[in-house]
């Protein structure tokens, strides 16, 4: 098992060691790499996590210690279905925003620096996933989250340091909540593994209730859970586009992962059924639910209303984790791996709309499917697994997690789920509708959009064709982001849920 | 535990003596060859560390070095003692020493009065060093007093108004400071017939001249550690005196400080007498009201250098609640900030020299850009204030760590959460540099400058030590052995344990 449990630790750290010679490399000798090695490293990260496969279809956690940090804990990596599942899906998403990456910044600048963060903010990422004690986490944790502080304020403008400074603050002291968290762990249980049978903190006291009020404060703002939510509608604009669908995709979701660590590894639902804390998240993800989806349809960037979009739905994510049952945690993991593909596709149909007309709003996108109809299409599949329609994935995470709520007793959240499915509709479907049914002639075009006026002329109507149509380097990953968002569920086996089940049945 | 076998050793003798009559030499040798003096500079600190490493063996083997000339000064004596901490201070000590005379070597090195400064450097560092290894109250006194005036002529060195005022400012301060520990020292020689260390405390409890005797200790160390509200020397000293001096400063004057409020509360009242009492919730107060006002403060300076001054009474403030709190774990995160506390921010400080050097700027508003002139620098810079803010897995995360354990073992949850608004506001006083000087400069960003023109990186003189003390707060935490956390413990194993 050797073989196997060094995997875990190279996964997290070989992007990492992988971004620094990058950087050197390609700042110092020769920039023409650039690319090529940032894929290399991403695609061999991605053989990495993929071996540990076989260990995992077996049942097997893959474990190892190293003293590494001389506290008075060292840092292991230990790696069950649930870390498993996350760091493929973190690793599958970095590829795959690096593949699109090059077009995209095309006009940009500091490409040695972007690549260099984006493959540092993976190895934090990843790290977070594979880390076997809370310990481990936090420094992962941390370590992606100064990281994502470069890529957030890439740009260099005004508004971007703005985000990117609000981000940077928010998420520090999201950190010192889960530091306060932790020292009251080790003071409490003497150990921060995870993976007890019983978790660490089996008896409930106001010392416990503290801990988990920072934990909650500590993972929540990285998740975006209202009202800590803040730091996201102004962070995922303002960073370039594979970015942002790289921190909405799956960077926040380290957030919602950690609350799952500390739910059933730091405590466990035992616990909970004495003293109900989960009450809590409960409440405030209710609130996250209809406060992002209320938002999201004020938003007239469409970034920021996929940003906003993004709190809503890592409310659902909360909510199922919160509910501390199997069904409501495979509904929960579920969304995580569904929510992840769609708003990644989502954000990079974005960034190809910038990049190809300059458009950022959404009330200037009017006839956008005539000129780049195979991006809006995926745009619309990734709309449609949003909004919760059968046979796409998000119909089935929203099954699950209504299924749970049946089940436990708490028909009010269906409704919830209901209300947030309309609003999703109110949101997205106006886009779609404009881009491919509008099409009178753009007055407005000529101030804004000089490249696509240009290269249009002055056309009173717009036609269909791809000349407008993003890169194949672009569009070759959003492609893939949107089938993702329904061939799973028309698949006779459908892989994800079925891992997704494994995991949370070794959770409960 | 057994008390150690007490071994008798020249050792620290000699370790003090050797900067003294550098200091001397240097001095003296300037006057006809800057050649000597350059030399006898260095050895000022070499010499010492050569030292350590048959101290460290002998200490680490169990036993307790010491060294008594009765004869000298009656009636206390002078005595030289090496336990544990003492072992600590002083490895401390000699490292950093040897790291910035390098440093001070090369800075500023055309100044026509730097011989004078390397003098009175090798100076206070002898003061500093007799300090820590002083094996009783009446020798600290001495060296105490001597490191005080030598660190006098520091900080008036620039010779302009505000130079002089910041160090007649600390001469008075310093002056008090010495008064008080002077009746103290007095009271305690009177009150127990004794002033040596290492007997787990003198006092008898309860009297008014204990009471009185703890006042005086606790006005002179706390204005040399600048606690609040004795801080008021610092932030002026720190502006005025050469960035070498304040480095100086902050990594042992203050630390002195400290050291000599440890030696009151464990050898002269002892643990058992202050848990009784319970005076050490004054320090405890102090020391929370020391962390926040240095912490704001700290966020609303332009000037860096005042800046890193009040970011130093913050830290101060830290060590002191490690102190005060009275338990093992506790001990150990101020034993280890002290360590960690110098190499951060002696980093923070000779990276503000060189950019001082670099580009003539002290003001955090105008250092727009500079991580792109001096990108070396600035690395050090961002890797050091990240320390302060306690970002894992480097230094401050382990005190934070400790010292929050020792939060909780005595119940005070909320202490953490002090801890943690001090963290907040170093990311909010430390961030912004980092962020202005990387990121935000478009025209040197993008190329539009040459790199010829732009890169202003300081001389490798003065690198290499900025890279040292940057390795300082990474490599112990990150390799497989931290030594001085090792050691940090055993210090404070070995004095929870002694006392009875």
């Amino acid at each position: 098992m050797s073989f196997y449990s060094s995997l875990p630790a190279w996964a997290a750290l070989f992007p990492i060691l992988g971004g620094l010679a990058l950087y050197f490399i390609t700042h110092y000798w020769n920039r023409r790499y650039r690319e090529p090695l940032a894929i290399v490293i991403a695609v061999s990260q991605l053989v990495m996590v993929s071996l540990m496969y076989p260990a995992i279809r077996d049942g097997h956690v893959l474990q190892a210690g190293y003293r590494l940090f001389e506290l008075p804990l060292s840092i292991t990596f230990r790696v069950d279905g649930l870390g498993f599942f996350m760091a493929l899906l973190a690793s599958f998403l970095w590829l795959l925003a690096i593949i699109y990456s090059p077009r995209y910044l095309a006009h940009s600048h500091a490409h040695d620096r972007y690549y260099a963060f984006l493959l540092l903010a993976q190895g934090g990422c990843v790290g977070v996933m594979v880390a076997g004690d809370l310990l481990g986490l936090f420094v992962f944790f941390e370590f992606m989250a100064i990281s994502t502080y470069v890529l957030i304020a890439h740009e260099e403008d005004a508004y971007s340091l703005f985000a990117g400074a609000k981000y940077l603050y928010m998420t520090v002291a999201g950190g010192l909540g889960i530091f306060f968290g932790l020292v009251v762990t080790y003071f409490l249980a003497g150990s921060l593994s995870f993976g007890q049978p019983g978790g660490l903190i089996t008896q409930p006291s106001n010392l416990a209730l503290y801990a988990f009020i920072g934990f909650l404060i500590g993972f929540g703002i990285k998740a975006g859970m209202f009202p800590l939510h803040v730091w996201l509608p102004d962070a995922h604009p303002a960073a370039p586009a594979p970015a942002s669908a790289l921190l909405s995709g799956i960077m926040i979701k380290t957030g919602a992962y950690g609350l799952i660590r500390v739910f059933h590894d730091i405590y466990s639902p035992r616990v909970f059924q004495e003293v109900h804390w989960e009450t809590i998240v409960l409440i405030l993800a209710s609130v996250t639910i209809l406060l992002g989806s209320a938002l999201a349809i004020t938003q007239d960037s469409l970034k920021r209303r996929l940003a906003y979009s993004s709190i809503a739905q890592i409310g659902y994510i909360l909510l199922g984790i919160a509910m501390l049952n199997e069904r409501a945690m495979v509904g929960a993991i579920y969304h995580i791996f569904t929510h992840a593909f769609m708003k990644g596709c989502l954000f990079l149909c974005a960034g190809a709309i910038i990049v190809k007309t300059g458009k950022k709003n959404i009330s200037e996108m009017g006839g956008i499917g005539f000129k780049m109809p195979l991006t809006m299409i995926c745009f619309t599949l990734a709309s449609l697994s949003m909004v919760g329609i059968p046979p796409f994935n998000g119909f089935i995470s929203k099954w699950q997690l209504s299924l749970a709520a049946l089940e436990s007793g708490r028909e009010i959240f269906v409704a919830l789920l209901i209300v947030s499915s309309l609003l999703n509709a109110v949101y997205y479907f106006p886009i779609i509708i404009a881009a491919f049914f509008n099409r009178k002639p753009e007055t407005a075009e000529h101030g804004h959009a000089a490249d696509s006026a240009a290269a249009h002329g002055n056309e009173p109507v717009p036609k269909l064709s791809l000349a407008g149509e993003a890169p194949l380097g672009m569009l070759l990953p959003t492609a893939i982001l949107a089938a993702g968002c329904f061939l799973f569920a028309l698949t006779p086996v459908n892989w994800p849920l079925e891992m997704i089940k494994i995991a949370a049945a070794a959770l409960f | 535990m057994p008390a150690n076998e007490v071994s008798v050793s020249v050792l620290p003798l000699v370790m003090v003596l050797v900067p003294l009559v550098c200091g001397v030499a240097v001095l003296l040798a300037g006057l006809f060859s800057e050649k000597a003096a350059r030399i006898f500079y260095i050895a000022a600190a070499v010499g010492p560390a050569l030292l350590t490493p048959p101290v460290l063996r002998a200490v680490l083997g169990g036993k307790t070095l010491f060294l008594q000339f009765a004869t000298v000064l009656p009636p206390a004596g002078l005595s030289f003692r090496v336990d544990y901490l003492s072992l600590f201070m002083s490895l401390l000590f000699c490292i950093y020493a040897v790291i910035l005379f390098v440093y001070t070597l090369e800075y500023k090195k055309d100044r026509p009065d730097r011989i004078r400064f390397w003098g009175c450097m090798a100076l206070t560092l002898a003061g500093c060093l007799g300090v820590v290894l002083a094996g009783d109250l009446f020798t600290l006194f001495l060296f105490f007093e001597f490191m005080s005036v030598t660190f006098f002529i520091l900080i008036g060195q620039q010779q302009s108004p505000a130079a002089g005022a910041a160090a007649l400012k600390f001469l008075f301060m310093t002056i008090i400071a010495g008064v008080s520990l002077f009746l103290a020292l007095v009271l305690t020689y009177q009150q127990t017939g004794s002033v040596a260390f290492g007997q787990g405390g003198l006092f008898a409890p309860g009297t008014v001249p204990t009471l009185t005797a703890f006042c005086g200790f606790m006005v002179a160390f706390g204005i040399k550690s600048a606690m609040f509200p004795l801080h008021l020397w610092m932030p002026d000293a720190y502006t005025a005196a050469p960035i070498p001096a304040a480095a100086l400063s902050s990594g042992m004057l203050l630390k002195t400080g400290v050291y000599g409020i440890i030696r009151v509360f464990y050898d002269i009242y002892g643990l058992e007498m202050l848990q009784g009492l319970r005076w050490n919730y004054v320090i405890l107060g102090l020391a929370c009201i020391t962390i926040l006002y240095g912490s704001l403060n700290a966020v609303a300076q332009d000037d860096l250098h005042r800046r890193l001054a009040y970011s130093g009474i913050a830290q101060i403030g830290y060590i002191l609640l490690g102190i005060s709190l009275l338990t093992e774990n506790a001990f150990t995160g101020n034993i280890y900030h002290i360590f960690a506390h110098a190499f951060m921010k002696g980093c923070l400080f000779l990276c503000a020299g060189a950019i001082l050097l670099g580009t003539g700027k002290r003001k955090v508003s105008e250092l727009s850009g500079v991580g792109l002139q001096m990108p070396v620098t600035m690395l050090a810079f961002t890797i050091a204030s990240l320390t302060a803010v306690g970002l894992p897995p480097l230094n401050v995360f382990v005190t934070k760590w400790f010292l929050g354990q020792g939060a909780l073992d005595i119940g005070q949850p909320l202490l953490i959460v002090l801890l943690l608004l001090s963290s907040i506001l170093n990311a909010a006083y430390y961030l912004p540099i980092v962020i202005t000087a990387f990121l935000g400069d478009k025209a040197l960003a993008q190329h539009k400058i040459s790199r010829r023109v732009r890169i202003k990186e300081a001389s490798p003189a003065l690198l290499v030590p900025i890279i040292l003390l940057m390795l300082g707060c990474v490599i112990f935490t990150v390799g497989p052995h931290n030594w001085p956390l090792e050691l940090a413990q055993l210090v404070a194993h070995s004095i929870f344990t002694i006392a009875p």
